[in-house]
């Protein structure tokens, strides 16, 4: 277990019908790290990262995020605590630009209410001018600025986790969740989006990643956590992950 | 010199409708275009809301032999807007907007807003009842209105708790079925609604006796207003980030709750709007046909505003308008041709069905050429409206 932990899961299961997702999985994942989660397809990651977003309600345990218990909250509670998750397949707001599907992910902008939208008082509008500034920069950071007014419809399928990646930043979250960040990214796109998830961890934020692709995950992640069949069966860092005979067996190959 | 006489068909055959349609369009573009719920009742909240404003408008009529006889209320309201109610308003609205402003920079700063809010609100409020109140909108009809909406957006909530948590599809089928409750309880509940007999004897808040000119165009320029009015309040609200939580909803809903959105209410939010606004078009048009029966509440009038929408151009508001002006021209149009122009009698004997294969036609080609809209929805949802509500 980690030693000063960010979230915890304690005994969590999940089942849809006969099929158990999530058995009796327990992890934790310390502040300002980058954890990454491996296991088969259908190991029961996507379902577990599902349940700690709040979109789906557990059916046992429980989860803690600094130090707050919050399985059961609806996912718009727990981004207020400072969670974002991506999408493993990206889901953009097709129709929308590249630019408002960050400033629809801010957190409670004050215009967001029906009354104030409809009076359309000063201050909602200087807040907004503040929040695409921000967008702005969030943008920049993952080189999707010039297209900023294009619909999202139009970015290419590694632009569009690119901007899976912004959305979250927007939120300024202090935990990430990432379903397979890089894959189907070219290795130059990947190689900068995960210096920039170094870059933001070292500010001090804390990174969760699913990831099929073993040169990320044991060069990128510090501690890592493999599934299998709904549990955890192995972690610690990715030279003893590495080794694991289990991991070995169910996962990696001999 | 303008021939009075099509002045008067042209208002109340095209202008008038057509205004009432584009709140109706409005209304659906909130919540379909918008948001992305389909509701396949609109004839049942336009239904609803025409009954109420027209047992609003009229005097109870007593049964008589083979006559069901209706509900009236109007007697119960004095002609004009009482002047107390109306200071009562100013004064209320002033206070909101004073105690707002006092309580900025104290503790309760958010209090002090929401009030400043409040205020704000209720000075639209009382100088919509002022301007009623002046150029001579009985009360009936504003109390009528304001019910009417109340039912129909209450309604609508009532629709929309248990199936908006459900798939798409579960509201379209609820809506359907409402609508079919509502107008077969208007051919049924004959001591209330005259059943088949309808509710007759309504008058406009304008009538100038035998000029019929007059009297038409200007209940069709009051109902312009009445859809300028309702297209200003409508783009505010959904060209604003409020708008911008409704086309995420639309574009993936999943998505939108995922990343923080509260769907379920904002969706809620849309469609008791949306209700509300065509149980309001029911009323105007209450008074614009000045008689009442249940006929023209039929499944084809929702129909009819969703091809207004989709032809406008569904999510802009601009274009459900421009839509729903459209297709009543058109249909006023081949209508009227025969009178008009000096056709053949083979094409003047057929005109009225013909009319409908060429609309059909024209409409197709529309989709095919452009599939969305005569007036495309903007590529990007908020604009920063040129007036702005200081202090708040």
């Amino acid at each position: 277990m980690a030693s000063n932990p960010v979230l915890t899961v304690e005994r969590l299961r999940k089942s849809f019908g006969g099929i158990s997702a999530v058995d009796d999985c327990t992890l934790s994942v310390e502040a300002e790290s980058v954890v990454g989660l491996i296991g088969p397809n259908g190991a029961g990651k996507t379902t577990l990262f599902n349940v700690i977003i709040g979109m789906y309600a557990p059916d046992a345990g429980r989860i803690t995020f600094r130090g707050e218990r919050i399985d059961g909250l609806p996912p718009y509670e727990l981004v207020r605590r400072g969670l974002a998750k991506t999408f493993q397949i990206p889901r953009e707001f097709q129709a929308m630009t590249v630019l408002e599907n960050l400033l629809v992910c801010a957190v409670d902008p004050p215009g967001e209410g029906f009354a104030s939208s409809l009076l359309g008082p000063r201050s909602v509008w200087t807040q907004e001018e503040e929040l695409e500034r921000r967008a702005h920069e969030v943008l920049s950071l993952v080189d999707l600025n010039h297209l900023a007014d294009e619909p999202a419809a139009n970015l290419s399928g590694g632009q569009k986790k690119l901007l899976e990646l912004a959305r979250t930043l927007i939120m300024d979250p202090s935990l990430v969740l990432l379903d397979e960040p890089v894959a189907g990214v070219n290795p130059v796109l990947s190689a900068k989006l995960l210096s920039l998830i170094q870059k933001l961890r070292s500010e001090g934020r804390t990174f969760f990643l699913i990831e099929h692709d073993m040169d990320v995950v044991f060069r990128h992640c510090d501690r890592v956590i493999v599934m299998h069949q709904g549990r955890v069966i192995a972690e610690g860092s990715p030279e003893v992950v590495r080794a694991d005979p289990a991991v070995v067996e169910s996962y990696l190959g001999g | 010199m303008v021939d009075l006489s099509l002045v008067a068909d042209i208002s109340r055959g095209f202008l008038a409708p057509a205004f009432v349609f584009a709140l109706l369009a409005l209304a659906l573009n909130v919540q379909w275009g918008h948001t992305g719920l389909f509701n396949a009742g609109i004839a049942g909240f336009f239904a609803m809301g025409a009954y109420i404003g027209a047992i609003f408008a009229t005097a109870p009529e007593a049964p008589r032999i083979g006559v069901p006889g209706h509900a009236g209320l109007a007697n119960l309201f004095p002609r004009a807007i009482p002047t107390d109610a109306l200071v009562v308003l100013w004064v209320a609205a002033a206070s909101a907007i004073a105690v707002g402003f006092l309580l900025r920079g104290s503790p309760r700063t958010r209090l002090g807003r929401r009030l400043r809010l409040l205020g704000f609100g209720l000075v639209f409020v009382a100088a919509s009842g002022s301007v009623l109140r002046i150029v001579g909108v009985p009360t009936a009809l504003v109390v009528g209105g304001l019910v009417a909406m109340l039912a129909t957006g209450f309604a609508g909530l009532l629709i929309a708790i248990p199936t908006l948590r459900l798939r798409a599809d579960y509201l379209a089928i609820g809506t359907l079925a409402l609508s079919a409750i509502v107008t077969e309880s208007i051919r049924n509940l004959e001591s209330v609604t005259g059943g088949v007999f309808g509710i007759t004897g309504l008058t406009r808040p304008w009538e100038f006796g035998s000029e019929t000119y007059k009297t038409e165009a200007v209940y069709a320029t009051f109902l312009g207003i009445l859809v300028l009015v309702a297209f200003f309040l409508i783009n505010r609200a959904t060209r604003a980030p409020w708008g911008r939580v409704l086309r995420a909803i639309r574009e993936d809903e999943d998505a939108a709750l995922a990343l923080g959105k509260n769907t379920y209410f904002h969706k809620v939010q849309a469609f008791v709007l949306g209700c509300a606004l065509m149980g309001f078009a029911g009323v105007q048009y209450a008074v614009l046909l000045r008689a009442l029966f249940p006929d023209p509440f039929v499944p084809s009038l929702t129909f009819g505003i969703v091809v207004m929408v989709i032809v406008g151009g569904s999510g802009s508001n601009l274009g459900v308008v421009v839509g729903a002006l459209a297709l009543t021209f058109l249909e006023y149009f081949t209508v009227r041709a025969k009178d008009w122009f000096d056709l053949p009698t083979a094409l003047a004997d057929r005109i009225f069905f013909l009319r409908l294969i060429l609309i059909g036609s024209l409409l197709v080609l529309l989709v095919v050429m452009r599939p969305r809209g005569l007036f495309p929805e903007p590529r990007k949802v908020t604009k920063r409206p040129r007036l702005l509500v200081r202090g708040v």
